[in-house]
């Protein structure tokens, strides 16, 4: 019996009988089972590797901080994403650490902080902005020789910063922030007040990118900035751009094309703290479980997939970075400042956490892979 | 013993505690009742000002006069001297943007006001595009007029653009929720914020945005790479000539915002106060000194930015300029903000 063969209904009741604390794999000790950017503690950023117990396997270091980190399947390349408006990116190995390739960029592109894979692991398609029209754009490399450049596609939209793909059948879902950037003002947006968001997909193989989602006029503030998939079930997670008094939804949460995305809602209390802003957000491995880090709330919530009740949240001061973990339920977290790396077991019963310092890193970064 | 161990320990955490947040309530006291709303009062006072001087104008059937110029000029330096402020009724139904819809590099500006021009006004200036309801377009009908046949539309923007300035002082003071209460008196479900700590910190957050923005925006982007390579009409304001006059006026609202609105020779106030509170004399005396100098570099600057841009002399004192407001953005956030207790995260402010 696996885990998808079962209706989320039925997951989520096996969920809450399942012991609570997750288990410290120490089997796989001295083997990464989470690589990830970070800050470290002796100054600079770098690429971490930790094993299962959060002990750290390797360090590489980075020019400048990291962002998105995504394994190639079939292989044990991982690539990482300079932070935007970066423009390096490391494809290294897994296992080592060891800087296999760089990605040579085009002068007018930056990146955006994320890349996804396609299925077959022989392309890797990064976000990037085309700064001098302002278009955004994924950017198409061969990782089959050496990740040379092969094209780019338009993203459908403007600052698409996360792209993932689905694993059930190879469609890459873009999260089009909306937010106009430009270099020589840094981080700045240029265009608050007429940004609008798309999720847009591209079918495997396809050469454009088509919009499937963009937000009521009400919402346009709503930037679409991360993405979780699991089969056809695709999660969005945004930062609203008005007042930080407004409570407005953060996660939206879709499985089909065309009807409208249900709301993911927090309790007030929690809402209110949120300062309605997410950073990352994840599928468990069956898809019943919805995670995600506000940071500026400083926690992590969950919901059930099925019907979007709220399950629990869990207080991480500067906490960010989800992913999926070992099992049903399981999911690995990690803090900003602090340094710590949590696995999370979740359920309708509860939420369950156990953290490890990891006294190497000074602050982990906004994303993580499990 | 466990009782008595228990209530010795409370006995040394309490008073440190409540100095703590005694200090924390006094310095958003002085932050908003010395800085903000005064500050958000001269601008309601400077666009009724404006709107009247339009009015009289128009009236003599002219508009570009030079009391409707001075008017403007005022208006919106009082508008920059709070754009440090960026949380709370300005944020509201996008009143920052309909204020001052900049940077503008699609020129939606002109576009929009073509239309309005050649309408002849709006049905309700509030519900016209964004881009055509703030200084920018008004700036147009004023310093490239076509004349009092500008008057209808310039009457609508001078007067929305008080009644907003209004609508944001009354957001700060009145009605069910005043923002000011939610700074206050956080924790009491009056507003978002649960502790002083972070009031002082979602305040100190648009300091440092203001000073950000005038580096980004106001000044790096005119400047470019080189003389041969700067882009005059990227300044802000570079049609009325005022960007550098906005440029210190947002100096002096942060500095006046630092002080808590106390001139010289008031006892301290603010985050000057503040710091001086937790003995940390020397690092308030430097802030003191950054400002200053600061503050002396923006007046030393001749002539419209965007001519000192392609100057080559002026452009030394502008990128002397760049250095020092680099400087106070980064003592701001690296010795203010953790003197006072701010931890900026690494995650919570990263943006993405």
């Amino acid at each position: 019996m696996t885990g998808s063969r079962l209706s989320r209904r039925a997951v989520l009741a096996a969920l809450a009988s399942l012991p609570a604390v997750p288990p410290l794999a120490s089997a796989s000790a001295g083997r990464p089972a989470v690589v990830t950017t970070a800050k470290l503690r002796g100054g600079g950023f770098g690429i971490v590797g930790l094993d299962a117990d959060g002990a750290v396997v390797f360090v590489e270091p980075l020019p400048d901080r990291g962002h998105g980190i995504v394994r190639r399947p079939g292989g044990d390349d991982v690539a990482v994403i300079a932070r935007r408006p970066g423009r390096f990116a490391y494809v290294v190995g897994a296992e080592s650490g060891v800087v296999r390739a760089e990605l040579d960029l085009p002068d007018t592109r930056h990146f955006y902080g994320h890349a996804a894979y396609s299925g077959d692991g022989h392309l890797l398609y990064t976000t990037e902005n085309a700064f001098v029209t302002g278009t955004g754009v994924l950017g198409v490399w061969d990782a089959t020789s050496g990740y040379a450049r092969l094209g780019e596609i338009d993203s459908a939209g403007v600052g698409p910063h996360e792209v993932r793909r689905a694993e059930s059948d190879g469609t890459l879902w873009v999260a089009n922030g909306g937010i106009l950037t430009h270099p020589d003002s840094g981080r700045m947006k240029l265009n608050l007040a007429t940004m609008e968001p798309v999720l847009a997909r591209v079918v495997p193989g396809g050469a454009e990118a088509e919009r499937v989602l963009v937000l009521p006029p009400e919402l346009h503030k709503l930037s679409m900035r991360h993405v979780a998939v699991h089969r056809r079930a695709v999660a969005v997670a945004m930062q609203y751009e008005g007042p930080e008094s407004d409570v407005v939804p953060l996660i939206g949460l879709t499985d089909r094309i065309g009807a409208p995305p249900r709301l993911l809602d927090l309790p007030e209390a929690l809402a209110l703290r949120s300062r309605q802003y997410t950073g990352d957000v994840a599928f468990d491995a069956s898809g019943a479980v919805i995670g995600a880090g506000l940071p500026r709330g400083g926690f992590f919530a969950f919901w059930a997939a099925e019907d979007g009740r709220f399950l629990g949240s869990v207080e991480a001061p500067d906490g960010c970075a989800i992913s999926g973990g070992a099992g049903i339920g399981r999911f690995v977290i990690s803090t900003g400042t602090g340094g710590r790396v949590g696995h999370v077991a979740a359920s309708p019963a509860g939420i369950e956490v156990a953290w490890t310092r990891v006294p190497e890193v000074a602050a982990f970064d906004n994303h993580l892979a499990a | 013993m466990r009782v008595l161990a228990a209530l010795l320990t409370a006995l040394w955490v309490l008073p440190a505690a409540g100095v703590q947040a005694e200090a924390s309530e006094a310095l958003v006291l002085d932050l908003v009742d010395g800085n903000v709303l005064p500050a958000y009062r001269a601008f309601e006072t400077q666009t009724e000002t404006l709107s009247l001087a339009v009015e009289a104008a128009c009236a003599e059937g002219a508009l570009a006069t030079d009391a409707v110029k001075d008017a403007f000029a005022d208006a919106w330096r009082a508008w920059a001297g709070t754009r440090h402020v960026v949380k709370g009724p300005v944020t509201y139904f996008d009143r920052q943007f309909r204020i001052e819809f900049w940077p503008d590099a699609r020129n939606r500006t002109s576009r929009a006001l073509a239309d309005l021009r050649a309408a002849g006004g709006a049905p309700d200036i509030a519900e016209a595009p964004v881009a055509v309801q703030g200084f920018p377009a008004l700036e147009r009908l004023i310093h490239q007029t076509e004349g009092a046949g500008d008057c209808p539309v310039a009457r609508q923007i001078a007067a929305n653009l008080h009644r907003m300035a209004a609508e944001i002082l009354t957001g700060w003071t009145e009605g069910d929720r005043p923002f000011r209460t939610a700074l206050v008196a956080p924790g009491t479900g009056a507003g978002v914020y649960f502790t002083h700590g972070e009031s002082v910190t979602a305040l100190m957050t648009g300091a440092v945005s203001s000073l950000e923005a005038i580096l980004r925006l106001r000044l790096k982007r005119p400047l470019g790479e080189g003389s041969d390579r700067a882009r005059p009409k990227r300044a802000e304001a570079w049609r009325s000539g005022l960007s550098l006059d906005l440029i210190r006026a947002d100096l002096t609202g942060v500095a006046d915002f630092h002080h808590g609105g106390a001139g010289p020779g008031e006892d301290s106030r603010g985050v000057d106060a503040a710091l001086r509170r937790a003995g940390e004399t020397e690092l308030a005396d430097l802030m003191a000194r950054a400002f200053r100098l600061t503050r002396e570099t923006a007046a030393t600057v001749d002539g419209p930015l965007a001519e000192a841009v392609v100057d080559p002399a002026a452009r030394a004192v502008l990128e002397e300029l760049v250095t020092q407001v680099s400087a106070l953005k980064a003592l701001i956030e690296q010795r203010v903000g953790p003197a006072l207790g701010i931890s900026a995260g690494f995650n919570a402010l990263d943006g993405d």
